[in-house]
């Protein structure tokens, strides 16, 4: 009846989805299933297979539903399905929808000998773990750039952009952020850095931006000469794109990199939160960490220690978006709305508005 | 026994109980007073940062062509990240309606100022219940004048209170523990200072159970200051055990001396009397055979007699006499043998009653042994006088018109077996040293005086006495 219950939700909720739909993913258990642990995440399948399968070697009675879906889109169906959701983990990038998700109550908190060992930066009340880390990157087509040289920062990104506007109208690529959660929280960010990104918006709006709620789609696009510049792409989808298309060169920019943490949390509503605690404590040991490095992530502690340190060394302009409630202001209703508003105005309409 | 030993006090238990209620009952306020004073001074380091984030808050409201906006302070929140590990929830409504935030924060209680409203200063702050965990809540109101009227913007930040919690238990270990230690250190020195303070008195008593019967020796304890009375009283105490034996063996072999000698005469007189053949000088030993039972007798008589009293005096209560009633009676007993001796008794009571406490047995026996000594002394046909008056010290007088006493032998004839220098009578030497063993134990002097011609006088003069019982 349960079960039943649920499946018919599940169905009403996959045809009420919205424009994209979710990507499923089902591992079955090796011997005959006993629970089913449902993931919700905004980290592609494959960077999670290797460290899935070998948590159900250690549970063979376990299947696992993955739902690959974007981290906006995550953060509105957990609500949606609140407070019958099946979820037992959610993964996601977009730090602030995780944090708020966590400060409205929906997270439940996990400690174990490992958690407990945690670095204070990595979690946020036991109840939101990080597990690896993405530096935020600008991605250019070396050929598209034609005789420029490859900028090292905003400033000369933006004076390469003011040199020669006619090569790069239409050809910026970026996160759009309406749609995609961690664009909304890149541009939130890089809002809070400085006047710069403000410029650069004026810029990108004069040129007309591009925009995507994918990293690999940009990637793809940038790679067959759609775009020259793609600006704030995660960092490990662009390492691993660099090896396919050698046409791609990959900026840090030196004014400061933005880096960003995937996020774990178990709902409170989690039909199996023991199970999911478990996966976490995988997901945060040093063999966790390592097959979460194999398949192209950047694991957020050192690997080889036995004690859990954090693998980020915040060197020059690195700036680590820290886990705090600093992160809610941007997830207010009324200025997010308003942020949006702005942005889209500023990126549509800028030919009006630039250059008072 | 060990039924009346349970009853008696655990003084070192109820000394203990006492004062370890009095100290918890001071620890408990002390740890209470601990608990509020740490719970706001947390309060009041935390309230000054949601206070200054409040503040950021409040100036990020404002009104433009599309509506009240808010430039929602990111700055604000990292303030409120100092207690990194506490969530964050706030609301702005202007004009009474919710604007943004969270919707369904707890309400502050009813503000008491006056309805005309000006832009606070310094936001209320209240404890409430928020998402499951207690919060701490700032609010503050703010009039926007660039419209007319003002709008009143009000601007709720609540914080869980983790932070909160940490702090206060920072400042309230250290404290509950110095608290604990003092306590239990009191409780110790008091535990000690009870066990020195009553470790004389079990001293005392080891000392006092390990002595040999025989031992009446004063004990010799290095005792405190405070117990030294205790240990002369008990010196005092074994002292007089001692003079007691003393007497009593003295009293013993005299008295075995006294009984031996009258008894070897009797057998002597008896042997010679059984040989004597002829009549007229066997009379004459048998009459003295007679006369020296008749001391015996009497010897006899006072060495039960004093046996007697000394137990009395060791075990009876002094109750209240009056001594003209007892002369007067013992006047009346005596009349009739000084009669047949020729001689008169005369008895003049004191003009008022003589209470005195007193033993009547021992002053009856007191008063028939010096009356009987003054007839005894008393030549034929003359008067015995027992006079009793009040002033100027209440006494009994006893005079006699016989020989007197030489003033060298007067303080002698007080010891016992004492029979002076000539034989004038028949006694047993015990009389007058029974008299002023009696009393003395009344407090009493006994004086002895020439008598007006001649004569003795006794006086026995009492310290105290009453005119009532």
């Amino acid at each position: 009846m349960n079960r039943l219950r649920l499946a018919l939700l599940w169905l009403s909720l996959l045809l009420a989805a919205p424009t994209q739909a979710a990507e499923e993913f089902l591992q079955p258990a090796a011997s005959p299933m006993q629970q089913q642990l449902v993931i919700y995440s905004a980290t592609d399948y494959r960077y999670l297979q290797p460290l899935l399968q070998h948590f159900q070697q250690q549970h063979p009675q376990l299947g696992i539903r993955f739902v690959d879906i974007d981290s906006q889109e995550l953060y509105e169906r957990f609500l949606q399905e609140s407070p019958h959701s099946p979820a037992d983990l959610l993964l996601s990038s977009a730090m602030d929808l995780q944090l708020k998700l966590v400060n409205d109550g929906h997270a439940r908190p996990y400690r174990s000998i490992r958690t407990l060992s945690l670095p204070s930066q990595v979690h946020w009340r036991h109840e939101l773990f990080a597990f690896t880390f993405e530096p935020i990157l600008t991605v250019f087509n070396r050929e598209r750039l034609g005789p420029h040289p490859q900028p090292h920062s905003r400033q000369q990104l933006l004076a390469l952009l003011r040199q020669d506007p006619d090569r790069f109208a239409n050809q910026i690529i970026t996160y759009d952020v309406a749609t995609s959660g961690v664009g909304y929280l890149l541009a939130s960010q890089d809002s809070q850095q400085g006047l710069m990104y403000g410029r650069l918006l004026e810029a990108f709006g004069g040129l007309k931006l591009q925009l995507d709620d994918s990293s690999n789609d940009m990637l793809d696009r940038i790679a067959r000469g759609e775009a020259a510049i793609g600006y704030n792409l995660l960092g490990s989808y662009v390492a691993s794109a660099l090896p396919r298309y050698p046409q791609l060169v990959a900026m840090a920019p030196n004014d400061y990199t933005l880096m960003l943490m995937r996020l774990a949390l178990i709902p409170k509503t989690a039909p199996h939160p023991t199970l999911a605690g478990e996966l976490i404590d995988l997901m945060l040991s040093a063999q966790g960490q390592a097959l979460l490095a194999q398949s192209g992530l950047h694991p957020v502690l050192e690997p080889d220690s036995g004690q859990l340190r954090l693998a980020i060394q915040a060197q020059g302009p690195v700036t680590l978006i820290p886990l705090t409630p600093a992160l809610l202001p941007p997830q207010d209703p009324l200025v997010k709305q308003h942020f949006i508003d702005a942005w889209s105005g500023s990126v549509t309409t800028a030919p009006t508005k630039s250059q008072p | 026994m060990s039924a009346v030993v349970n009853h008696h006090p655990h003084l070192r238990r109820r000394l203990l109980l006492l004062s370890a209620v009095v100290l918890i009952g001071l620890s408990l306020l002390a740890m209470g007073l601990m608990v509020s004073y740490s719970k706001k001074t947390a309060d009041r380091s935390y309230d000054l940062m949601l206070n200054s984030a409040i503040l950021q808050l409040a100036n990020a409201v404002r009104h433009d062509e599309q509506g009240f906006v808010v430039d929602m302070p990111v700055s604000a929140f990292a303030t409120l990240a100092q207690a990194p590990q506490d969530r964050v929830f706030y609301r702005i409504s202007v004009n009474g309606s919710f604007l943004t935030g969270y919707h369904s924060l707890p309400t502050a209680p009813a503000r008491t100022h006056s309805q005309q409203q000006l832009t606070q200063q310094q936001p209320d702050f209240f404890d409430a219940h928020f998402s499951g965990e207690p919060v701490r809540v700032a609010r503050l109101t703010r009039l926007n004048t660039e419209r007319q009227p003002f709008d009143e913007i009000q601007i709720e930040l609540a914080q869980t209170r983790l932070a909160r919690e940490q702090l206060k238990d920072e400042i309230l270990y250290p404290a509950l523990e110095l608290i604990l230690g003092l306590l239990f250190s009191a409780l110790l020195l008091l535990w000690l200072g009870i066990y020195y303070a009553l470790r004389p008195f079990t001293l005392i008593a080891r000392a006092l159970a390990r002595r040999r019967p025989r031992d009446l020796t004063p004990l010799l304890l290095p005792v405190p200051k405070e117990t030294l009375p205790l240990l002369h009283t008990i010196n005092h105490f074994i002292a007089r055990q001692q003079q007691m034996l003393e007497r009593m063996e003295s009293t013993t072999s005299v008295a075995a001396h006294q009984l031996r000698t009258p008894l070897a005469s009797l057998r002597a007189l008896s042997e010679n009397a059984r040989d004597e053949v002829e009549p007229a000088k066997r009379q004459r030993l048998l009459a003295g055979l007679i006369e020296q039972c008749d001391l015996l007798s009497l010897t006899v008589n006072h060495l039960l007699n004093q046996a007697m009293l000394d137990h009395r005096f060791h075990s009876q209560e002094l109750l209240p006499l009056e001594l003209n009633a007892i002369a007067k009676k013992v006047c009346l007993a005596l009349a009739v043998p000084a009669l047949q001796r020729q001689v008169e008794l005369s008895f003049e009571p004191a003009t008022s009653p003589l209470w005195i406490q007193g033993d009547e047995i021992a002053i009856t026996q007191m008063l028939n042994n010096l009356i009987d000594n003054a007839v005894a002394h008393a030549p034929a046909h003359t008067r015995v006088e027992i006079v009793l008056r009040t002033s100027p010290a209440p006494a009994i007088l006893i005079r006699d018109l016989g020989s007197g006493i030489p003033p060298e032998e007067r303080e002698k004839v007080f010891a016992r077996f004492y029979r002076g220098s000539q034989h004038r009578y028949l006694g047993s030497g015990l009389g007058m040293a029974i008299a002023r063993d009696v009393a003395e134990h009344h407090g009493a002097g006994i004086h002895l005086h020439d008598n007006e011609p001649s004569g003795l006088e006794v006086e026995i003069r009492f310290n105290t006495y009453r005119s009532t019982p």
